[in-house]
């Protein structure tokens, strides 16, 4: 019975201990002779097992086969441990705590850059104008094909439109007039041989553009009224080599080129003009018309003769 | 040269009994059991369970080796164990550490005698 016990108090050692010294304890308890001697091994044992759990904790695993190395079989290899070190359970605790907090700060990073975007100016980008397709409409010249064409993404997501922040819409080319000669000359059957090659443009310290004179923007100029909502009147003007825009009883605001057709309101955040290609024919080299889009909302104006 | 072991000393009694039976010959676990025992005159045994948790340790600091042989009659469940030359060193610099002591507390006891007239 007491043997029992003494066995069953060996077995809870910690297994590095009892791998290497039970079996000669037992011999030793085996030595003992009467029962009074049996119980303070047995006594003893648990002492030693409490003092084993609880201060030896360096003497838990045992390290002699760990530390001599499996040769390597055919093509396999083979790992062993050099270093007995083995972390506490409270330095495990706050490396999982530590891992958590930076994967956390990470997530809110990436989710705050979709959030917020940057706004990164890139230099220059080489327009090749030869690639430019016209919409459907344009050469039809019918305005329904335009209405019908999906609402594009406000440019401020890409691009943000406040006069501060608006060096690189100025920095692209303003090739809408050359828009219309083309299609005039398309229409006359001609070679479309006369596209300017676009080439990088450097904003001056005013942020204008310097290359928009070489294109007539006067072709937008105009007054364009909106049928719904109250006949809302649109004037389009050129002034200082820039398109200016002024709605009824509102100060007059700058029009930053994106595209060929496109122009985004400065001052105002997810607003943009888009006129419509001239015709060509008979001579007018027009935008009929043109398309306000704030903030999801869209109107279409036509150009008052 | 000389090794320095200061900074292994003192010794806990239980340690100092156990590189003190190991000095002689090398012995299995009972055996140094009834050598300390001998050694103190029976004032000081040592039970199983503190003996393999010091041997467990001296084992670790390399001053006693754990010997693979055995004699053919002895019970396969014994293991013997030997005094290294660093145990040795330990035991070596203990003792001079301990004879120091009791120089100087035989010199203290002999001042503190009443002198006689």
């Amino acid at each position: 019975m007491l043997r029992s016990l003494y066995r069953c108090a060996l077995h809870l050692h910690p297994p590095a201990f009892r791998r290497r010294f039970a079996d000669e304890m037992l011999s030793i308890f085996d030595q003992a002779h009467g029962t009074s001697s049996a119980l303070k091994l047995l006594l003893d044992a648990l002492f030693s097992l409490s003092r084993q759990w609880t201060l030896r904790p360096e003497f838990w695993h045992d390290l002699s086969p760990a530390a001599s190395p499996q040769p390597a079989s055919d093509g396999i290899p083979s790992f062993y441990t050099i270093s007995p070190f083995r972390p506490r359970s409270a330095a495990v605790m706050n490396g999982l705590v530590l891992s958590l907090a930076i994967f956390c700060m990470t997530c809110f990073a990436i989710r705050y850059s979709w959030i917020h975007v940057l706004h990164v100016r890139i230099p220059e980008v080489q327009f090749e104008r030869s690639s430019w397709i016209p919409p459907k409409g344009a050469i039809s010249g019918t305005s329904p094909a335009l209405k019908q064409t999906p609402i594009p993404p406000p440019p401020e997501k890409r691009i943000p439109a406040s006069d501060s922040a608006t060096p690189a819409l100025s920095q692209v080319p303003p090739p809408a007039a050359a828009a219309p000669q083309r299609h005039a000359a398309r229409a006359a059957g001609q070679p479309d041989t006369a596209r300017p090659q676009y080439k990088p443009h450097v904003s001056n310290q005013q942020g204008r553009t310097t290359s928009a004179a070489e294109l007539p923007l006067q072709s937008y100029e105009g007054t364009y009224v909106v049928d719904s909502p109250a006949k809302l009147r649109i004037v389009i003007t050129v002034e200082d080599e820039n398109l200016m825009m002024s709605m009824s009883g509102q100060a007059r605001l700058t029009l930053a080129q994106i595209s060929e057709t496109k122009f985004a309101v400065q001052g105002i955040e997810n607003c943009w003009i888009e006129f419509a290609p001239a015709s060509g024919t008979m001579g007018d080299e027009t935008a009929p018309e043109l398309q306000l889009s704030c903030n999801g909302q869209r109107y279409t104006a036509r150009r008052q003769p | 040269m000389k090794e320095d072991f200061t900074s292994a000393l003192p010794l806990s009694p239980a340690a100092l009994h156990i590189l003190l039976s190991l000095a002689g010959e090398d012995l299995h676990g009972y055996a140094i059991m009834q050598e300390v025992a001998r050694q103190s005159e029976g004032m000081y045994k040592l039970g199983p369970g503190t003996l393999y948790d010091n041997l467990q340790k001296l084992i670790r600091r390399e001053w006693v080796e754990e010997l693979g042989r055995r004699p053919a009659d002895d019970d396969p469940r014994r293991r013997y164990y030997r005094l290294t030359s660093v145990g040795r060193g330990v035991l070596t610099a203990e003792t001079a550490r301990l004879a120091e002591v009791v120089r100087e507390a035989r010199v203290r006891l002999q001042i503190g005698k009443p002198r006689r007239a």
